[in-house]
C-alpha cells in the first residue's frame, strides 16, 4: 500500500514541476527581443 | 587558533587556485565538444550510447525541452533507485543478508540520491546491501552531479549565445559530464584512497574478538556483554571518491568522513575537501571562457572566496576557543592537546581541519562531515547552516552552486543599474522584468520551504518534537538544520535528531525535492530568455561585472539577503544557545 502512495507520490511531484515549467513560459509570453 | 592550522587552511586555498584555471579550461574543451586528449578512450562509447539510444547529439534543446528531459531523466532514476532499495533482499550482492527497505525511508533516500543531498536517514552499513550501495546510490552520485553540471552549462550558454532559442542538448551534456569529467577523476581519486587504506571489496563483514570483553547498555535500558566486534567494509573507496568529487556527500557508512575506513589519513581528508571544490571552482573560469570574459570569472571567484574565508575564520575562532562549561580546565593548545572544542571531532583532524571541512561541505552542497556539526559550538555551528542558508553558491555543488551565484550576479546588476537609474545590463544583455520575476522566485522558494516547515514542525509535539535529543534552541537548530540541509541539497545533518519517522521522511524528501527542481525551473527560465536576446555594446554608463567594485557588491547582496531572511530564527536558534552557554547554560 506505502509503495503506492510512494510511487503516485513521485509522479504527481514531477507532474507539479511539469506544470510549473508550462506556467514560467506562459508568463514569459512572446520573447524579449527587441 | 595554531599558525599550523592557517598554514593549512591557507595550503588549501592555494592549491584549489591553482588548479581552477586547468580544472576551467578542461570543462570548457569538453562541453564546446573540442577534442580533449580522453577522445581516444571515451569518444566511441559516447557514439555508442547515442546509438544504442537513438539520441541525436547535433540537435539542440530549448530550454523547457531542456527542463523536460532532465525531470524526465530524474523520475526514472528515482523510481529504479526505490524499486532496487525494496527489492534488495532479492538482490546480488548481499552478504549481510539485509532485508528490503522501509517504504518511507526508500522514498527518502532515492529523493536524497537523486536530488544530489544524500540526506541519510538510515545507518547504511546496518541497511544498504552492496548493491544497493553501488547501483542504487553510486550511479546516483555521478547522474546528480552531471545533471548539475549540464544545468550550470546550460545557464552560461544562455548567457554567452546571442539571439538563440536553444541551450545545448541535455543528454549530451550529461553523457560527456560524467564519461570526460566524473568517471576519469574519481577512478584516479578511488586509486589513491585505496592507497591510503580505504577498503575496496565485496567481502562479508569481519568479526572480531575484543581484547577485552565490554559491557553496554541496549535502548532497552539493560545491560549486556559483548565478547565481538563486527567490522563493516564493502566496496567504499569507489564511492567515496564520487561522493566527494560530486559533491553528493552520502557516506558508505554512518559517520561519513570520520570513518577510518572513509577517511583515514590527513592526507586523505585533505584529497577530499580539494575534491569538493575541484569542479566548482573551475566553473568560474569556464564562465569566464565561454562569457568571453575571464575577468568576470575571475571576480566571481573572488566573491565565493571571500565568502568562503569568512566562514572557515569564524568556525576556526569559534571552535578554538575554551568552553565556559570547563572554566578550570586549561584549554590552550599545546603539544598535548588541541586546545578548544575537540568534542564529536577526529583526534588525526583536529580543530584546523574539522572547520575547513565542515565550512567547505556546506560552502558546496556536499554535505559529507568529518566531525559532527552538533558537538560544534553554538557559533562555530552556525557557519555550516549560514552557509548553506545563503545557497550554497560558495563554489557551492557541483554546477549547482555556479548557477545559483549567477542569480546573485544578475540581481546585482540590477540593483546597480536601479542605483543609478540605468537600464542593467549583464555582458550585453538587457536584464529585464521577466528575468528579475524568475530571479525572485528562485529566491522566495528556498526560505519559504525551510522557514515552512521548521515552523510546522516545532508546533508538533507527537512528530516533530519527540525526535529531537535537545531542546530550546540547541533543538531549534537541529530541525532548521535538517531542513536547510534537505532544501539545500546539502545532506549534513546536526545529530541528535531522530529523522527516520515518518514525518521527517516523507516531509525532508519534498524539501529536498523542492529544492532541487522546482528551484532550478526559474534558473533555466531565465537562462532561455538570456539566449534570446540581442548583445549590446558596453559603453561608459555600463555598471562593469570585472572589477572589485562588482565583487563587493555581489558578496554584500549576499550576506544581506541572507541576514534579512534568517537572522530572526538564528537568532532564536545558535544565536540565543550561544549567550545562554556564556551564562553558563548547556542544552
Amino acid at each position: 500500500m506505502l509503495d503506492l502512495v510512494f510511487t503516485v507520490s513521485t509522479i504527481v511531484c514531477f507532474a507539479v514541476a511539469l506544470l510549473y515549467v508550462t506556467a514560467c513560459n506562459r508568463l514569459k509570453g512572446r520573447p524579449s527581443v527587441d | 587558533m595554531t599558525t599550523n592550522g592557517w598554514l593549512q587552511i591557507a595550503l588549501f586555498f592555494a592549491c584549489v587556485l591553482a588548479l581552477t584555471k586547468p580544472m576551467g579550461a578542461y570543462l570548457t574543451q569538453v562541453f564546446e565538444r573540442r577534442r580533449t586528449w580522453l577522445d581516444p578512450v571515451f569518444g566511441p562509447v559516447e557514439r555508442m550510447l547515442y546509438r544504442a539510444t537513438g539520441i541525436h547529439a547535433d540537435e539542440e534543446m530549448r530550454w523547457t525541452e531542456y527542463l523536460v528531459c532532465m525531470l524526465v531523466f530524474s523520475a526514472a532514476t528515482l523510481m529504479l533507485t526505490y524499486i532496487v532499495e525494496r527489492m534488495q533482499g532479492h538482490l546480488p550482492w548481499n552478504p549481510q543478508h539485509f532485508g528490503g527497505v522501509a517504504p518511507d525511508l526508500a522514498w527518502n533516500t532515492a529523493v536524497s540520491f537523486t536530488t544530489n543531498t544524500n540526506w541519510q536517514s538510515y545507518t547504511p552499513e546496518a541497511t544498504m546491501s552492496y548493491f544497493t550501495q553501488m547501483f542504487g546510490l553510486a550511479t546516483h552520485n555521478f547522474w546528480s552531479a552531471a545533471v548539475g553540471l549540464a544545468l550550470a552549462i546550460a545557464f552560461i550558454r544562455g548567457i554567452a549565445r546571442k539571439e538563440m532559442r536553444t541551450l545545448g542538448n541535455f543528454w549530451v551534456d550529461l553523457t560527456r559530464g560524467t564519461l570526460w569529467v566524473l568517471l576519469p577523476i574519481s577512478t584516479v581519486f578511488a586509486i589513491a584512497l585505496v592507497a591510503q587504506g580505504v577498503p575496496q571489496n565485496l567481502r562479508a563483514y569481519d568479526t572480531a574478538k575484543l581484547m577485552e570483553a565490554q559491557t553496554i547498555t541496549g535502548t532497552d535500558g539493560k545491560p549486556t556483554t559483548v565478547t565481538t566486534q563486527t567490522i563493516a567494509q564493502g566496496p567504499v573507496a569507489s564511492q567515496e571518491a564520487i561522493k566527494m568529487l560530486g559533491t553528493n556527500g552520502g557516506g558508505f557508512f554512518n559517520a561519513n568522513s570520520a570513518h577510518p575506513f572513509e577517511n583515514p589519513t590527513p592526507l586523505s581528508n585533505f584529497l577530499q575537501m580539494l575534491s569538493i571544490f575541484l569542479i566548482p571552482a573551475g566553473l568560474t573560469y569556464t564562465l569566464g571562457q565561454m562569457v568571453g570574459s575571464r575577468k568576470h570569472g575571475w571576480a566571481v571567484f573572488a566573491a565565493m572566496s571571500v565568502l568562503w574565508f569568512a566562514g572557515v575564520a569564524t568556525c576556526y575562532w569559534a571552535e578554538s576557543r575554551p568552553s565556559p562549561a570547563l572554566a578550570n580546565v586549561s584549554q590552550q593548545a599545546s603539544d598535548l592537546q588541541a586546545g578548544g572544542n575537540m568534542e564529536g571531532k577526529e583526534v588525526r583532524f583536529g580543530i584546523a581541519n574539522s572547520a575547513l571541512f565542515a565550512t567547505v561541505t556546506t560552502d558546496a552542497s556536499c554535505g559529507a562531515v568529518n566531525a559532527m556539526h552538533d558537538s560544534f559550538t553554538p557559533l562555530g555551528g552556525m557557519v555550516p547552516m549560514v552557509n548553506i542558508l545563503l545557497g550554497e553558491i560558495v563554489f557551492g555543488g557541483v554546477g549547482a552552486g555556479m548557477y545559483g551565484m549567477l542569480i546573485f550576479v544578475i540581481l546585482s546588476v540590477f540593483i546597480a543599474g536601479l542605483m543609478v537609474g540605468r537600464t542593467p545590463e549583464y555582458l550585453g544583455k538587457k536584464i529585464e522584468a521577466y528575468d528579475i520575476q524568475m530571479a525572485m522566485l528562485y529566491l522566495l522558494i528556498f526560505p519559504l520551504v525551510i522557514l515552512g516547515f521548521s515552523a510546522v514542525t516545532v508546533l508538533l509535539p507527537n512528530m516533530g518534537l519527540s525526535s529531537l535529543a535537545n531542546h530550546g534552541p540547541h533543538g531549534l537548530s537541529e530541525i532548521l538544520y535538517a531542513y536547510t540541509s534537505a532544501t539545500g541539497n546539502n545532506g549534513s545533518a546536526f545529530a541528535g535528531l531522530n529523522a527516520n519517522t515518518h514525518w521527517f521522511n516523507s516531509t525532508l524528501g519534498i524539501a529536498m525535492f523542492i529544492g532541487r527542481f522546482l528551484m532550478l525551473i526559474p534558473m533555466l527560465a531565465i537562462a532561455g530568455n538570456l539566449a534570446l536576446k540581442k548583445s549590446i555594446p558596453a559603453t561608459a554608463g555600463t555598471f562593469p561585472v570585472t572589477t572589485p567594485l562588482f565583487t563587493t557588491l555581489l558578496t554584500s547582496l549576499i550576506v544581506i539577503v541572507g541576514a534579512l531572511t534568517f537572522f530572526p530564527v538564528l537568532a532564536l536558534g545558535p544565536v540565543l544557545e550561544h549567550l545562554l552557554m556564556r551564562a553558563g547554560q548547556s542544552f
